[in-house]
């Protein structure tokens, strides 16, 4: 490195005022810009975002189905390894999954439906993952799911199949509901950024590419098949 | 990456008697232009839309130095490292160094266009580092030793039959006699070759489609999810962003997104929106344990400052080539550098100078399409236009061109030479031409008519036209 990172640094932000024709410390731009960071305030939300419940759930499923997803729905969680169970033999695939260590998974009855359940990340020998989203947003039936011990972010992308289950009380109309939510959880008032999960995935089909004459193929490089359980209110 | 701008003319001739080519060339009207216009119309609120999205970029790059402090503190708050380089060469070695520290051998990328600008993979390769790049359209391109031709489809120049045969001359450990004649069989064979170096990678290198001043995060949007192994996978992730991928909140980011993936591919959203800051939390079970962040200018701060600052609030969409009538029939590798079509035109020079891209603003038929589609509001035209000017004033123009242009002058200066110099070319012209009713010769811009024809004069000047019309006018 020929230069000082801090010079470079220094340079950059010299060059910026410059061309702003700013000065360092003017106060009524750094106050500007100190408010609307604080405030965050929300632009203009698609309409289709503001519907009834009811609606919401329909439109984040009929969303989904359309971006190559297949979407169930089951009363309470308990019905949740069944689900599993019964989308997996549809796939002709084994009854063998791996989580993360959500509380909603534990007092499950994972062998009463013959699945075998491991807890953690993975290494890519895994061809089954079920996750836990944070959210389901109906606008372009996208789910939001923050990567930690309940949901290990190498779960959405290495297996050939995920599955995603989302409480129905948790399927919102925008991304901004979502992104409120998940301020709050980490405590972001006070804590700031390092509250924050180090990531945040917004996941809205299947893996995907069109970059062989613009045909588009799933299963690029993340999971092929995509199946998104809605656990209702009871 | 060298600059070819300069033999736009050559390479855009070679361009239109490519049959591969001008095959592959067809599927971008028939995939992104008709995907957007379908997208555009299902959402009520897209124009409103992309006007919040150009005012949030416009602030951002008016208080950038700020935002640019603000999004550094973040970065730190949340554990991540933070880089500056002014150019393209200091990044390069930063990021080599960053590399060498980790004691990397295999290094995976995600499609990143500032790498292509700054010739990352070249330079890391002569560090003695393997680079592989794992978007598919990048994976294509790079055993084939070209550059993108699309700012997100970079392998869209190539037919299906070309990957084949660049599969099965690559892909040497695959039995020869396997089955490869589908789009599914090529992506599961990629697949399959890329997942162990996703594995294996010791360094993640990724873009950022946004920065969030709020919160310290790099978006990243893809449809394959290859930046999300690339970025979950290795022990080290760096980002590599120039400084006016800026933006302030979350909420903003969020809005920009909404005309993104619509503008691009058509898609109401990608697949994959990942917002990700700093290295793996304490209790994470995955994730990179070390992360950086490159903020590089290369010449931003200088456009800032320039007449064709509007320019960077462009997102990458590429709508303004999937839309531009010459960018569809040459494609992209005959602009000769990192960008191309409307974008790239104005873009290139600034980089490689306007002796370089001269010819870049010039192949334009201001047709405006560009314009109309951006979803940033960027003035292409009038930026290429700009450009023209200074190509004039620095006396780039041609002698030819210039004569050309003072004759018009003359003539304009003296109404009365002009209507009698149209009044002997146009029966002249007319005569030449009657058979066909359209001009496939024209007697100084041969080029213009060699892949279209002009229509031939009416018989009559507007001016004669008009001055007809008025007599007949009074008479009534
Ligand atoms: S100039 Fe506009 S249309 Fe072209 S890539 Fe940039 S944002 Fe998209």
């Amino acid at each position: 490195m020929t230069d000082h990172p801090l010079s470079a640094r220094d340079r950059i932000l010299g060059n910026v005022r410059a061309a702003l024709k700013a000065t360092e410390n003017d106060n009524a731009r750094t106050f500007m810009v100190q408010k609307r960071l604080k405030l965050h305030k929300r632009n203009l939300i698609p309409s289709r975002a503001e519907l009834p419940m009811e609606s919401k759930v329909r439109l984040f499923q009929t969303t989904l189905e359309g971006q190559s997803a297949s979407v169930a729905k089951i009363a309470a969680a308990d019905a949740l390894p069944g689900a599993v169970a019964q989308y997996l033999a549809s796939q002709n695939l084994e009854k063998t999954i791996r989580t993360g260590d959500d509380p909603i998974f534990e007092g499950l009855d994972w062998d009463g439906a013959m699945i075998t359940r491991s807890i953690g990340a993975t290494a890519g020998d895994d061809p089954v993952a079920l996750s836990m989203a944070n959210y389901g947003v109906c606008e372009t039936g996208t789910l939001f799911l923050t990567s930690g011990p309940r949901n290990p972010t190498s779960l959405s992308f290495l297996p050939m199949t995920h599955i995603i289950a989302v409480n129905e009380r948790d399927i919102v109309g925008s991304y901004e509901e979502a992104w409120d939510g998940i301020r709050l959880a980490s405590d972001m008032e006070r804590r700031g950024a390092s509250g924050l999960p180090r990531t945040v995935n917004l996941i809205s089909g299947a893996s995907r590419t069109g970059d062989i004459e613009q045909t588009i193929i799933l299963g690029a490089h993340g999971p092929k098949n995509l199946h998104v359980i809605i656990i209702g209110k009871a | 990456m060298k600059p070819l701008s300069h033999k736009f003319r050559e390479n855009a001739g070679k361009a239109l008697d490519n049959p591969t080519l001008q095959t592959a060339l067809k599927n971008v009207p028939e995939g992104f232009v008709a995907k957007r216009a379908k997208a555009r119309s299902k959402l009520p609120e897209f124009d409103a839309l992309t006007e919040q999205a150009q005012q949030i970029k416009s602030h951002a790059l008016a208080y950038l130095d700020l935002y640019l402090e603000a999004y550094e503190k973040q970065v730190k708050a949340s554990g991540g490292h933070v880089h500056w380089a002014g150019s393209g060469t200091d990044a390069c070695n930063i990021i080599s160094g960053i590399c060498r520290d980790a004691g990397a051998r295999l290094v995976a990328k995600s499609k990143s266009m500032v790498t292509e600008e700054i010739a990352l993979n070249a330079h890391l390769e002569a560090s003695g580092f393997e680079v592989i790049e794992t978007d598919l359209g990048e994976y294509l391109i790079q055993i084939r030793g070209e550059v993108p031709s699309h700012i997100i489809g970079p392998a869209i120049h190539l037919t299906k039959e070309q990957i084949v045969d660049d599969f099965r001359r690559i892909h040497v450990d695959l039995p020869t006699d396997r089955v490869l004649d589908e789009p599914e069989s090529i992506v599961n064979e990629a697949r399959l070759i890329l997942r162990d170096k996703f594995l294996n990678a010791d360094v993640g290198i990724t873009g950022a489609n946004f920065l969030v001043a709020e919160t310290g995060a790099a978006v990243i949007v893809t449809n394959e999810g290859n930046a999300d192994l690339v970025q979950t996978l290795p022990e080290v992730h760096i980002v590599v962003a120039t400084i006016e991928k800026i933006v302030p909140t979350t909420e903003d980011a969020t809005t920009i997104l909404r005309v993104l993936a619509r503008s691009a591919t058509g898609q109401e959203i990608s697949t994959y929106t990942t917002f990700t800051s700093g290295p793996r939390r304490e209790s994470d079970p995955d994730g990179p344990r070390e992360t950086h962040v490159i903020l590089i200018d290369n010449g931003r701060t200088e456009l800032l400052a320039s007449e064709f600052h509007e320019v960077l609030r462009c997102i990458r969409c590429g709508a303004c080539m999937n839309h531009c009538p010459v960018y569809q029939s040459v494609g992209g590798h005959a602009y000769g550098w990192t960008y191309p079509g409307p974008i790239g035109a104005v873009l290139t020079p600034s980089h490689v100078g306007i002796r370089e891209g001269y010819h870049l603003p010039h192949a334009s038929s201001f047709c405006g399409a560009c314009e109309e589609v951006c979803p940033m509001g960027i003035p292409l035209p009038a930026l290429m236009r700009r450009w023209r000017n200074r190509a004039y004033g620095e006396g780039l123009t041609s002698l030819r061109q210039r004569l050309a242009m003072k004759t018009w002058l003359w003539f304009a200066k003296r109404p009365r030479a002009y209507h009698f110099a149209t009044s002997i070319f146009i029966p002249v012209f007319r005569m030449v031409g009657r058979r066909e009713r359209l001009a496939r010769f024209l007697p100084l811009p041969k080029g213009w008519v060699r892949h279209r024809a002009f229509p031939l004069p009416e018989g009559s000047t507007f001016q004669r036209q008009w001055k007809r019309r008025r007599a007949g006018e009074v008479q009534q």
